[in-house]
């Protein structure tokens, strides 16, 4: 009887603890660094005027101009509305979440998410494993997940425990809105209150790139760093492309690869009426999870643009700011590119 | 681990149900004591043995004191309880700090030396669990206990997992009774203990975690802060030290208290001390009053002369602060106190007891108390002179720039400071009691979910526990 009870008094105090945390969770805002929070307030005002929007990390940040994209298919008599939603360190984990709440918001005009491809990959990065930003991603959905892709993945027995604990941990930080009095704070009071790194983006910004930004609008002493190492190390960065070609033909089982949460994106975006559209941009490491998963039938369609042999403008020096992320020249090429894939893909829909 | 950690959380729930699931008293003794080395085994396994190794030589010589009847044999068994616990300390935490310092003090007379350095870790809790080890053989030397019953016991006594690495210094003649009799959770204070968990866990997770990128930010640039910053951030750290002191004691005691067992209180509201006498009355009581016991007192207290009260004075408190830390910063915080409560005395004997001019400085005390303890957490918390001087040099004014650190400070201080009076004026004490159960129960989720968001993200090492 008397476990019963305390049993009982226990689940009152867990009622009391989620209901407050629920009524909480609403009023924490979305991470300001790299501009998440700023570009989901934005297209939170202005998602009902896109009929494209491209999820990704910096890579898409740097190399999607929408402008461009939709000049190039208005050339060839389509005419739509696009919108870079590149978010500066955005994993995957992050880009279905953005996801997520995209389709909760049901734009009206949205037919087709772009959507960056990126393995779940449960590792963490160090010197981030706790920073707002990540406990902002491991929501319910995203914790489970990350969990899932835990059991996926290729790891031994110690790390697999270790990365379920680090995710259910955070999973929990999130659900308890652990540390986020700072941000709640500061989004009552319209400052900026949280100890983040990373700059923030304004709306005009946003608005003026219609979320596109290249590196030379936007310098930093670190991307600078890379920009002169690159052209300082091309030798050693083609050998990297070298490389990068021999390891995209090796295809990976994708048994390994987190297959219903890949299924439930794609499912996501039909339920919203639009087509889902998965990009691997030109990169420095090879993703060969891409061809994977679309040879398995996983993707509806995949423009794979990491290929040095079939793109060889896209891994020229001048298309690179860095070895990671095109140049200012390297994202109008991209764009171009991804405009003519995007306009034949819908002409051959249009014929079938 | 510590307290605030979510293994902690798992460890204690763990702890917590099979204790009490237990029926047979040595059988929850040597849970509690798997437990405990658990806990301490999660900072550093290797030192797990050096803590029995202390203990096993106490509880020995403990026996031994308990069969010793010759005043000379067991003078003789104290000392080697004495010299084997202050050894131990004194190899892990000061063997660096005495070379170092000795090379310096011979380069500085003009001789040749070269330091004798060794890589040392720390043991964690090593000044908490030595010290309450000795106090054991001390007390059963001078008969005012018994020698513990079982090694279990006395194992139990040292290691137990609430207190261990951060204190409260708990006495073996108020632990170890509480041993010879199986736990009642009849007998525990349920809502209190869970009330002042929570207090704890904001105090230290909520206040001083908080506080302390502010204050390190200013200590760190020390030479270009002005007077309202330095005064400021002194503030603040005056705030963190005691939030994450005290509030790490209330955990303890909490935790203590769940699973049966009373620990003493180790903070009375020391900041609302009118002299420095109360101040150490109030402050780390557990550490005060050891030294009062063991040392202050043996050596002749304030029985003897004058000077020889100050001269004690001066000599308990140069090794309370030696005990903080190896660090000379911390023998002058110890020798400032010491220096305080010498002027108190001299005072005292100077001033009649009713004339007007003590009364008004008894008055000032208040402003007065908190003051020189503030001027002492400076060189506390400087880490080197250098960095000391120039923040007392800036709290004068004769430093620094404008103010760069937010005013609305000084309001959270204020509130801060009159949720302190209330609740030493317990104008909200019982609450908790006052609900029904189920009441209490909800609203004690409520004020969790309140809580955590106000935690400071990043591990953050209690300060105590670099001592």
């Amino acid at each position: 009887m008397k476990g019963v009870r305390t049993l009982l008094l226990t689940a009152l105090a867990g009622a009391g603890f989620a209901l407050t945390a629920l009524g909480i969770r609403a009023l924490v805002p979305w991470p300001a660094e790299y501009g998440l929070a700023a570009k989901m307030s934005w297209f939170d005002e202005h998602a009902d005027e896109y009929d494209v929007v491209f999820i990704g990390s910096s890579r898409v940040f740097r190399a999607f101009d929408p402008r461009v994209f939709d000049e190039q298919l208005a050339a060839r008599g389509i005419h739509v509305r696009s919108f870079n939603f590149g978010v500066r360190g955005a994993t995957p984990f992050e880009f279905d979440r953005i996801l997520r709440t995209i389709v909760e918001r049901r734009p009206r005009r949205l037919r087709w998410v772009l959507c960056e491809n990126g393995v779940l990959d449960p590792r963490y990065e160090e010197k981030n494993k706790e920073s707002s930003r990540v406990v902002g991603w491991h929501t319910p959905a995203e914790t489970l997940a990350a969990l899932g892709s835990v059991r996926c993945a290729a790891l031994e027995a110690s790390e697999r425990l270790e990365l379920a604990a680090y995710h259910a941990r955070l999973g929990l930080w999130n659900l308890s809105n652990y540390g986020q009095g700072a941000a709640i704070l500061g989004a009552w009071l319209d400052r900026d209150l949280v100890d983040a790194r990373g700059p923030r983006m304004t709306a005009e910004q946003i608005e003026r790139g219609r979320g596109y930004m290249s590196f030379e609008e936007d310098p930093d002493d670190e991307s600078s760093q890379r920009y002169r190492y690159l052209r300082a190390n091309q030798a050693a960065y083609w050998e990297r492309i070298e490389q990068l070609r021999r390891e995209n033909e090796v295809l990976p089982p994708v048994e390994t690869l987190n297959l219903p949460a890949i299924r439930e994106q794609r499912e996501l975006v039909r339920s919203i009426g639009a087509q889902w559209i998965v990009v691997v941009l030109p990169q420095r490491v090879a993703t060969p999870d891409g061809r994977a998963l679309e040879q398995a039938g996983e993707f509806d369609t995949l423009f794979d643009f990491n290929r040095p042999e079939l793109h060889p403008d896209l891994f020229a020096i001048e298309s690179r700011y860095d070895p990671g992320h095109l140049s200012r020249d390297g994202a109008l090429r991209f764009t171009a590119l991804l405009a003519e894939r995007f306009a034949s893909h819908l002409e051959k829909g249009s014929k079938q | 681990m510590n307290f605030t950690e979510a293994r902690f959380f798992v460890l204690f729930a763990a702890a917590f149900v099979v204790h009490w699931s237990l029926r047979n008293a040595t059988a929850r003794k040597l849970w509690l004591l798997a437990c405990s080395c658990v806990f301490y085994g999660a900072w550093d396994v290797r030192f797990l043995a050096l803590m029995f190794v202390t203990l096993t030589m106490d509880w020995g010589i403990g026996a031994a004191l308990g069969r010793e009847r010759p005043p000379g044999g067991r003078r003789l068994w104290l000392a080697l309880s004495i010299a084997g616990n202050l050894g131990i300390l004194g190899f892990f935490k000061y063997w660096n700090f005495f070379f170092d310092s000795a090379v310096k003090l011979a380069h500085a007379l003009g001789f040749e030396a070269s330091p004798l350095t060794l890589s040392i870790v720390l043991p964690v809790g090593i000044s908490f669990y030595t010290f309450q080890s000795m106090s054991y053989t001390i007390d059963v030397y001078r008969r005012e206990m018994r020698p513990a019953k079982s090694y279990l016991d006395f194992a139990l006594y040292v290691t137990f997992f609430p207190q261990l690495v951060a204190g409260p210094i708990v006495r073996a003649v108020d632990f170890l009774p509480q041993l010879d009799s199986m736990r009642r959770w009849a007998d525990v204070h349920v809502r209190p203990a869970l009330w002042l968990f929570l207090i704890g866990f904001l105090k230290k997770t909520c206040i001083a975690d908080q506080l302390a990128g502010t204050v390190d930010v200013v200590f760190k640039h020390s030479e270009a802060v002005g007077a309202h910053d330095a005064w400021l951030a002194v503030a603040l750290y005056a705030v963190q030290i005691y939030c994450d002191f005290s509030g790490y004691s209330d955990m303890a005691i909490a935790c203590a208290a769940l699973l049966g067992y009373r620990l003493t209180l180790n903070f009375d509201f020391p900041y609302l001390a009118t002299d420095i006498a109360s101040f150490w009355r109030r402050w780390h009581i557990s550490l005060s009053s050891w030294f009062r016991d063991y040392l202050y007192i043996p050596l002749g207290g304030n029985r003897g002369s004058a000077g020889r009260t100050y001269f004690n004075l001066f000599l308990v408190f140069f090794l309370c602060g030696l005990w903080h830390g190896a660090s000379w910063n911390f023998v002058v915080w110890g020798l400032l106190h010491g220096f305080y409560l010498v002027v108190q005395r001299v005072w005292s004997r100077a001033v009649a007891a009713e004339s007007a001019l003590r009364k008004l400085v008894a008055v000032a005390g208040v402003v007065l108390t908190p003051l020189a303890v503030l001027l002492a957490w400076v060189v506390f918390r400087a880490g080197n002179f250098d960095v000391a001087l120039a923040v007392w040099r800036a709290m004068l004014g004769l430093q620094g720039s404008e103010a760069t650190l937010s005013a609305l400070w000084w309001p959270f201080l204020t509130v801060l400071l009159l949720v302190h009076l209330a609740a030493r004026k317990r104008l909200v004490a019982g609450v908790e009691q006052r609900l029904p159960a189920a009441g209490f129960a909800f609203v004690y989720g409520v004020c969790w979910a309140l809580v955590l968001p106000w935690v400071a993200t990043g591990y953050k090492p209690f300060i105590y526990f670099q001592f």
